[in-house]
This record gives C-alpha cells, sequence and structure tokens, in this order.
C-alpha cells in the first residue's frame, strides 16, 4: 500500500509532462512569444496575399537582439502571425551565442530562411543572402546605409531597419554638477575624468564580464587613435599593411585609464545591467557604449538625463565623429526553401510602423527614408550632430570577420593584467593575418 | 545441440562455439559501431582538421601542417588552460572524495534531522552546472551581490570576487566542489553501510584505537567506492565546462579557461577550427595513453589483490 | 553516543544544509522579488512577486523543454541500460588480450573531455542531417555516456559466480539465453545505479545540447534556461525562477525515490 502512495505522485508527473510533450510537439501553429493583449491588425498594412492552401509554413527568424529591440521583433512576428494564417514566424533569440551558432550553421549550410546580419551583411552572410533589389521598399532605403546593405555587385542584401548612429553614452547631470562639457579631445576628456573621479563620481564604466563591451571600448579608441586622428594609419589600413606596433597607442590609452583609477571598481566583472543601474542612480559618467544603453538606462530611471556624444579624438586637424553603420538588419537566406513567404514577412517588416518600432527601442534613426522615429529627447542629440563626421565600426570597415571578439580579449587580458601590450599586439597582428588570408 | 555420439559431438560443438562467438559479436557490436562512429571516426577526421587553417565555416581552408601544434606548445593561454584544467581536475578529486567521506562518516550515525540534512546536501548534485553558475554569480556579483553584502554587514569592504586569477579559479574549483561533494558523500555512505560492524566491535575489543580502526578496517574496505568516486569527480573535474562559462566564459582574460572551455572558443568565438581541433586531438591522445598506463598499473594490483 | 554528541550532531547537521542551500534560497529570493527591489539579496521578500514565474513558464517555453529533455533522458537511459549491460557482459566473462584492450579503450574515453573532438563530430553531424534531430542527440549522448555505463556493469557482472553460467550452458543456452535469463535479471542495482547516475547528468547536459539541439522548439530546459541568463536579457527574477522551475521536479523524483537511490548505488557501484 505504501509503496503504491509513493509511486503514483511521480507517475502522474511523468505523465504530465509527456502530454504535455505530445500536445506541443503536434501543435506546429504555436506562437513563438507570449500572448500580448493587441489583437488588433494595424490598418496601414497593404493586403497581405492570402497564401494558396498549403500546409502550415513555420519561418525561422534568428536573431541577435535584445531587450526591447528583441520584444519589438517579437511583437511584430505575432500580429504577422495572427494575420496570416499559414505562416507562423519563429523568432529565435540567439542572444550572445549568436555568432557561436551561426558559425555552425553557416557550416552546415542550414541557415534560417530570416536572419539578422549583426552589421555583417556583406562581408560575412553576402554569400547565403537572397538579393533583395526587387523588393518594392528597395529604393526607400536610406542614403547614408545603402552602401553597407550592398555588396559590390550592387545587390541589396538585407532591409536596414536603422542605422546605428552611435559615439558614446554620458550622463548630462553629472558633466552639468560639475561644469563641464562635453570632451571633444582626448585631454579635454582626461581631464574631466580627473574631476569627476575627484568629486566621488565613476568616471567611466566598464562591463568587463561582457567581453562585447570591452570589445566596444577597443574599437572606439582604436577608431579614434588609428584611424580618424591619424590619416597616414588609416591609409595603411586601407592597403592592409597596418604596423601593428602602432596598437601601442590603443593599450597604452586603454591602460592608462586603469591605471588612473578612472574605470569602475568592478572593471572585470560588472555585467551590462551593472552598468545600466549605475547611470540610472547618477553614479557613473561616461561609457563607450552604443544608444540602446540610453534607452536601457532610461527604463530604469525615466528622469535620467543620458546622452549621445561623439567620440573624442587627439590632435589637431580631426573632428569628433559618430560611428554609422548596421544595426538591426534582416535578410533572406538565398536556399530557404519558403521564399515566398520568408519575403512575405520580410516585406511585413518594411512597413514604415514596424521599421519605426524597431528603430525606437535602440534610439536609432529609421534605416527606409520616410520613416520618422521619435528618439525623445536623442532627437536634438541627433540634430546637432547632423552634419558631424562619421565612420563605420572600426572592425567592420578596417579589420576582417573575426576580430571584434578578438578586440573583446585582448581588451580583457589587458584590464585584467594578464596580457601586456607586447602581447595584445602579437595576437591582434596574429588574427589579423589569419582571419585575412581564411576568405 | 551437442548429441552424445562422439562424432557427432565434435561437429555440434565446433557449430555452437561458432554460434556462440557469432553471439559474442552481436552483443560488442552495438556499442562498438556507436564508438566507431561517433567517437574513432571524428577522431581521425579531428586529425585532419587539425593540420588546416580551417575557420570552421567557410567553404575553403588550406593546409598547414605542424603549425597548430608548434604552437600549441609556445601558447601560454594553452598553458593556462592546462594548469586550470589540472586543478579542477585533481582538485575536484582530492577535495570531493576527502569531503565526501567526512561527510560520509558524519551521516552514518543516527541522529535527529538527518535525513533532511542528507537530502540538503545531495540536492545540489542534481541542479546542472551551469545553473549553479548562474546563481553563483547572484552571489559573487561586485555591487548588489549577496556575498559582498555580507562583507558590508560585518564592515568588510566589498570585492570584486572573480576578477583576480587565483580567486577566480580557487572560487570554481570550490564551487564545483560544494555543489557535488554529495554525489560523493553517498557513494561513501552505501559503501560504509556494507562494512560488517562486526569487524569494528572486534577491533574496539581488541583496543584498536579509532584513527587505526580507520586506517586498517574503513578504507581498505572502501577501495571500490573510492575507485568509482576518484574516477567520476576526476572525469567530471577534467571536463569541466558550464559552470566556469556560466560564471567568468573563462576570463578575465583568458585566466580561467579549462580545456574544453577552450576549446569551445577557438572554435566558436575566435573562429580557429584548426587550432581548435588540435587542441582536442592533443587532449584526447594524452588523456586515452595516461588511463590506459595508470589502468594497467592497477590491473596489475587488482590481480594481485 | 555521549550527550554532546547527541545535541552537537543535529546541529552540524543542520548547519550543513542550510550552507548547501543557501544558492537555492538567493535563487528563490530573486525570483519573487519585483525587478525594482534592490534590497539585499538575502533579504527574503515581505510580499510574494509571481510574475517572474510566469514570465518564465510561458516566454521560456518551460513545458516543452521539460518534455523535450525528459524525451532524451528517457530515450538515453534505455539505450545505456540495454547496450551497457549486452557490451559488459562478454567483456566481464571472457578474459582475452583483445577485450584488455576494449576496456583500455573504453576508460579512455571516458575519461576523454567530451568537447575535444567536437569540430569533427559536428561536421560529421552536419552532413547526416542530425542537427536539431532526436535520434541524433540521443546516439551522440548514449555513445559518451555509455563507457560509464559499461565500466559499472562490467564490474558488476564480474561478481556474479560464474557457476550460474556453466550451468546455464549445459542447460543448452546460448550466450543470449544466457544473458537474458541468468544475468539480466540480478543486475536490476547496477541499472539502478547508472539511471540515476547517467539520467542526471544527461538531463542537465548543456554541452551537447548547445550544438545540436539549436531550434528553440528542440532545447532541453538547461538550454532554455541558459536564454534567459544570456547576457543580452536583464531578467533576473525570471532566470532565476526558471532556474528554480526546473530544479523542482528532479527533487521530487528524488525526494520520492531516496530509498532506492541508495540501495541502488550501494549494490551496483560498490561492488
Amino acid at each position: 500500500m505504501r509503496k503504491i502512495n509513493r509511486k503514483t505522485p511521480i507517475v502522474l508527473l511523468l505523465l504530465a509532462m509527456f502530454v504535455s510533450a505530445c500536445g506541443n510537439g503536434n501543435n506546429s501553429a504555436d506562437s513563438a512569444s507570449s500572448p500580448s493583449g493587441n489583437a488588433a491588425p494595424s490598418e496601414s498594412s497593404s493586403q497581405a496575399p492570402s497564401p494558396s492552401a498549403k500546409s502550415p509554413v513555420t519561418l525561422d527568424f534568428s536573431t541577435n537582439a535584445s531587450g526591447g529591440t528583441l520584444d519589438a521583433f517579437k511583437d511584430i512576428a505575432e500580429r504577422f502571425n495572427e494575420e496570416h494564417e499559414g505562416i507562423t514566424v519563429e523568432v529565435a533569440e540567439l542572444g550572445k551565442d549568436f555568432n557561436t551558432l551561426m558559425t555552425a550553421k553557416m557550416a552546415s549550410n542550414d541557415m534560417p530562411d530570416l536572419f539578422s546580419t549583426a552589421g555583417w551583411s556583406v562581408r560575412r552572410f553576402g554569400e547565403y543572402l537572397l538579393p533583395l533589389n526587387d523588393r518594392a521598399w528597395a529604393s526607400q532605403v536610406a542614403e547614408e546605409i545603402k552602401p553597407v546593405v550592398t555588396d559590390a555587385g550592387g545587390n541589396l542584401l538585407a532591409l536596414p531597419m536603422d542605422i546605428d548612429i552611435s559615439g558614446m553614452v554620458y550622463n548630462q547631470s553629472i558633466l552639468q554638477e560639475l561644469g563641464l562639457s562635453v570632451p571633444e579631445t582626448w585631454e579635454q576628456f582626461l581631464a574631466a575624468c580627473e574631476a569627476i573621479k575627484k568629486s566621488g563620481y565613476t568616471p567611466v564604466a566598464v562591463a568587463g564580464k561582457e567581453s562585447s563591451d570591452i570589445a566596444g571600448l577597443m574599437s572606439r579608441v582604436s577608431l579614434s587613435l588609428l584611424v580618424q586622428s591619424n590619416p597616414e594609419s588609416k591609409a595603411a589600413f586601407e592597403q592592409g599593411s597596418f604596423d601593428w606596433n602602432q596598437f601601442a597607442a590603443v593599450t597604452d590609452f586603454v591602460s592608462n585609464l586603469k591605471s588612473k583609477g578612472y574605470l569602475n571598481a568592478d572593471y572585470l566583472t560588472a555585467d551590462k545591467a551593472t552598468i545600466y543601474s549605475e547611470f540610472a542612480k547618477n553614479k557613473a559618467a561616461f561609457a563607450f557604449q552604443s544608444n540602446q544603453t540610453i534607452a536601457e538606462i532610461m527604463k530604469l530611471n525615466p528622469d535620467a538625463r543620458v546622452s549621445m556624444m561623439r567620440i573624442p579624438v587627439s590632435g589637431e586637424g580631426s573632428e569628433p565623429f559618430l560611428i554609422s553603420g548596421e544595426r538591426d538588419s534582416v535578410g533572406v537566406w538565398k536556399d530557404t526553401k519558403h521564399k515566398e513567404e520568408a519575403l512575405l514577412f520580410l516585406d511585413y517588416l518594411a512597413q514604415p510602423d514596424n521599421v519605426r518600432k524597431i528603430a525606437e527601442a535602440y534610439s536609432l534613426p529609421a534605416g527606409l527614408s520616410g520613416v520618422e522615429a521619435n528618439l525623445g529627447a536623442l532627437q536634438e542629440t541627433f540634430n546637432q550632430y547632423e552634419g558631424a563626421a562619421v565612420s563605420n565600426h572600426f572592425d567592420r570597415q578596417y579589420l576582417p570577420n573575426g576580430m571584434f571578439t578578438t578586440l573583446g580579449t585582448v581588451g580583457s587580458g589587458l584590464l585584467s593584467g594578464t596580457m601586456d601590450a607586447g602581447q595584445v599586439i602579437s595576437a591582434m597582428s596574429e588574427d589579423y593575418t589569419r582571419l585575412t588570408n581564411a576568405k | 545441440m551437442p548429441s552424445d555420439a562422439r562424432s557427432g559431438r565434435r561437429a555440434g560443438l565446433n557449430r555452437s562455439r561458432l554460434v556462440s562467438r557469432l553471439q559474442l559479436a552481436a552483443m560488442y557490436a552495438p556499442a562498438m559501431l556507436l564508438f566507431g562512429a561517433f567517437v574513432f571516426y571524428p577522431l581521425l577526421s579531428g586529425v585532419q582538421i587539425s593540420f588546416t587553417d580551417w575557420n570552421g565555416y567557410s567553404q575553403h581552408y588550406s593546409f598547414i601542417g605542424l603549425d597548430h601544434y608548434r604552437k600549441l606548445f609556445r601558447d601560454p593561454n594553452i598553458r593556462t588552460a592546462f594548469v586550470n584544467t589540472l586543478i579542477y581536475g585533481i582538485g575536484s578529486t582530492i577535495v570531493q572524495n576527502v569531503w565526501g567521506l567526512a561527510y560520509a562518516m558524519l551521516f552514518n550515525r543516527k541522529f535527529a534531522g538527518r535525513t533532511v540534512a542528507r537530502a540538503a546536501v545531495y540536492l545540489p548534485v542534481m541542479i546542472s552546472g551551469l545553473i549553479m553558475g548562474y546563481i553563483w554569480y547572484f552571489m559573487l556579483q561586485y555591487s548588489g551581490g549577496a556575498l559582498n553584502d555580507a562583507m558590508a554587514a560585518f564592515g568588510l569592504a566589498p570585492v570584486d570576487w572573480l576578477a583576480d586569477q587565483r580567486r577566480a579559479v580557487s572560487l570554481i574549483l570550490f564551487i564545483t566542489s560544494i555543489q557535488y561533494v554529495g554525489q560523493a558523500m553517498v557513494i561513501y555512505l552505501a559503501g560504509l553501510q556494507t562494512i560488517p560492524r562486526m569487524y569494528y566491535e572486534a577491533a574496539e575489543m581488541d583496543g584498536v584505537r579509532a584513527w587505526s580502526r580507520f586506517r586498517r578496517i574503513t578504507l581498505p574496505l572502501l577501495a571500490p567506492a573510492i575507485i568509482t568516486n576518484v574516477t567520476l569527480k576526476l572525469i567530471g573535474g577534467l571536463q569541466l565546462f558550464d559552470l566556469i562559462m556560466a560564471l567568468t566564459s573563462g576570463g578575465p582574460g583568458f585566466s580561467t579557461h579549462s580545456f574544453s572551455t577552450m576549446i569551445n572558443y577557438l572554435y566558436f568565438v575566435s573562429q580557429n577550427a584548426g587550432y581548435s581541433a588540435t587542441l582536442g586531438i592533443a587532449l584526447f591522445l594524452s588523456i586515452m595513453t595516461i588511463t590506459v598506463v595508470v589502468n594497467r598499473y592497477l590491473y596489475r594490483k587488482e590481480v594481485e589483490y | 553516543m555521549s550527550r554532546t554528541w547527541k545535541i552537537m550532531l543535529p546541529l552540524v547537521g543542520a548547519l550543513l544544509a542550510v550552507i548547501h542551500l543557501l544558492p537555492i534560497y538567493v535563487a528563490l529570493s530573486v525570483a519573487l522579488k519585483r525587478p525594482t527591489d534592490l534590497t539585499s539579496r538575502w533579504q527574503f521578500p515581505n510580499y510574494l512577486y509571481f510574475d517572474h514565474f510566469k514570465n518564465a513558464f510561458l516566454d521560456g517555453e518551460l513545458l516543452r523543454a521539460f518534455g523535450n529533455t525528459l524525451v532524451l533522458t528517457v530515450s538515453t537511459a534505455i539505450l545505456l541500460v540495454a547496450i551497457g549491460s549486452m557490451t559488459a557482459y562478454p567483456l566481464a566473462r571472457i578474459r582475452s588480450r583483445l577485450n584488455r584492450v576494449w576496456m583500455n579503450v573504453i576508460l579512455g574515453v571516458m575519461m576523454v573531455p567530451t568537447l575535444s573532438i567536437i569540430v569533427p563530430l559536428y561536421s560529421m553531424m552536419n552532413r547526416l542531417n542530425a542537427i536539431n534531430t532526436y535520434w541524433g542527440i540521443v546516439l551522440i549522448l548514449t555513445t559518451y555516456n555509455l563507457p560509464l555505463s559499461i565500466f559499472l556493469y562490467a564490474n558488476f557482472i564480474r561478481t556474479i559466480p560464474r557457476e550460474l553460467d556453466e550451468a546455464a550452458k549445459v542447460d543448452g543456452c546460448g550466450h543470449f539465453g544466457l544473458f537474458y535469463r541468468i544475468v539480466l535479471p540480478q543486475l536490476a542495482p547496477v541499472t539502478a545505479a547508472v539511471l540515476i547516475l547517467k539520467g542526471l547528468k544527461v538531463w542537465n547536459d548543456y554541452e551537447f545540447p548547445l550544438y545540436f539541439l539549436q531550434k528553440p522548439r528542440n532545447q532541453t530546459i538547461t538550454l532554455a534556461i541558459s536564454r534567459f541568463f544570456s547576457d543580452t536579457s536583464f531578467d533576473f527574477g525570471s532566470a532565476s525562477a526558471a532556474a528554480v522551475l526546473a530544479v523542482v521536479p528532479v527533487t521530487v523524483l528524488f525526494l520520492a525515490l531516496q530509498k532506492y537511490f541508495v540501495s541502488g548505488l550501494t549494490d551496483g557501484a560498490i561492488k
């Protein structure tokens, strides 16, 4: 008798799980995200041609989007699913495994039907993308971003939903309180850091736990010191003849930040969420991050006065600049089995309302001209910097694909003291050669 | 079926011997097929990849001979991973076995609340290493982490626990040990219960002291349990992957990588599949060799025993 | 037992229980707090906020992940028992040089970090179109957990007296018959040990599902939870809730089967 009593709950539990597994497995029309309250289809949508009576199609849309941007994508997918019976878009959020998994998928030539190109439409994913020149919205692609998503043969390879214009993030409240103006040169920047540190705030906040954040730091500094401030080395990069010993300029700068104590105390182990909260609490002043940071900080503290600033340069003869490149672009796999449906979803994404949603989630201008994203307080900043010098990301323009992670790793090694400048230089140099030759 | 007539019997034996051999072969077959397909074939393929500069996804690559192997021996990061893997492996084994045995001896006595306490110690074993790592991250965060909060309560300054290599590696070792010590404990408990009380009682009557009783009765009779536990812990420690990924991803820099995490990093993050395969092959061969040698030694001892 | 022991031991026991349960306590505390509640993680909230659990359940599609993990674990476990015992039998019974070699090979495979050959293994599975398939990952999980299974079975079989074998042979049993009728029934304790040790390992496995089960539809629990902790999602609350949810079924199972568990290990792993 006692034996039965003990086993029954277990059996029931197991049965419950089996049933749920079977139930979920058979239902291929599962919606990918949690139900939201929005059931009304958007009025401005063009009449989507109903697909002929085929078996239900599931589209795999893999993305590296996160936070607000991811939520926006999921919402759009959900509305699309509701409006289109027979097609289900599943949003696969690959997060930090995006690169890993996309590498694996490319190796197996088994790509998702649609995927985010994460800045690399041409140089990394080029051979896997379906040309989109014939789409209705193709002519609306904003001029600034068109060259980035078009390959040498003139093929438009992705739908750019927003234009990543960013520089650095800074806390206006702290600067104002200390009577500092927004630095335009590194000398001014370092002086500001000194003042900020003396007043008890954290000058520069780095999310050391995340390699991508350190890479962002290294990349911006490199872009400034090795490209924008230095026409000679810029030319060297373009010719592929850069002398990596000059990278010492970057390592010196970063090591200096650390040795002068301008970094947050947990610079090695903080994650992005910690940085956001430090800004929200008005404790940190500068971050070498993009505008998504601003949006996330505002979520924690809507009154925070945080904005974007141009990246400083050193010396005379150059001006502070912004980075402009791809952020959330979506492409279609050229060998997908569901071309028609995938393009249908892509066109849906290209609708002005949807483009706007994605752009706003990251506080960036939209990638299609004619779409006005409401950037709130940032609008002023963008207007202010409208004629600013721009450059594409350091690692996308001047380095072979794959070196973003190298930047992160050497940066982390540098900051933690496990790599000295010499080792950083040889690591960068080695990877540069290896990855350039690989394709 | 063997019949009684002599000649018939011989023929019958030969045939039944063949059938019996076939049956035996059939029993080996599935396992050997699986190993062949999923272990040895990839192994050979891996050797081939280790001689190329393949980046993991491109359709092109070229042969570079022994370059990767040469680099392997000079690479300081590999050396770090090597030392760490040893620490995780051997450290795990020693720490968890001693600790587990101590726990087992404690929980072998009857006392109030024993079952509950024992279950509590074993519970962490059932949690995935990855999840345990994430939970511990909540404890070890610099700002807002539980541990630093506790330090603050005692008036101590907060520490960035995972920022220093030595501290981080020790912490990883500690966390995996405290998580899995329950497993060693349970196996030792089982082992302890197979030792007849008689031996202890007899020894006590003979005036043998506690420590000698432990050394001369408990330890030898626990030998099978010890072997099982040491094997399990060694494997677990040498292969440590998910905990490290959750806590530090191998950082800061490369300082907490184990071989497993390093292989993963090289393949998927650094896009250096050729080098990753090289590390993998070198690892596979060296551990195989060590295991075989050690096993030979133990086999001889077992025979004597 | 002396009186000091009587008082000390339960205290020590309680202390140990608390220490080992700390991480779970912290996770629970984070899971039940509102996202804006920034009080110390030690402090249990004086309210219960269940939204995190709701999110974890729905967003993380934990139920589907449970199902996937269950199917995976059960299939692998069955194969491990069947193939493990079958392979161990001739290895344990027949002392030949070849068998010694096999044992060494098996031991070697057991010790090697499974990721050493991930690169070629992944390529191979690719070419076989086995990624994102159940059969693909079950075969891989079986293969890499088989050595320990064989090891445990072989050790145990060696302790079964040979006389029984001889008796069966005289009766005219072939090896298979012998195996099924004489040996297998006695293997229950080892089977229990294998199921417990390996079942748990497969249930919680992260490495193989990470590479071989990439579609969200196919995720296992550990993968689903790791999505929550992805460094681009800052929802500690839901992530902790998901972690807690993942622990529940295993815990329930364990508490119910505690008795069989210990006896299984005794007979299975110690002989």
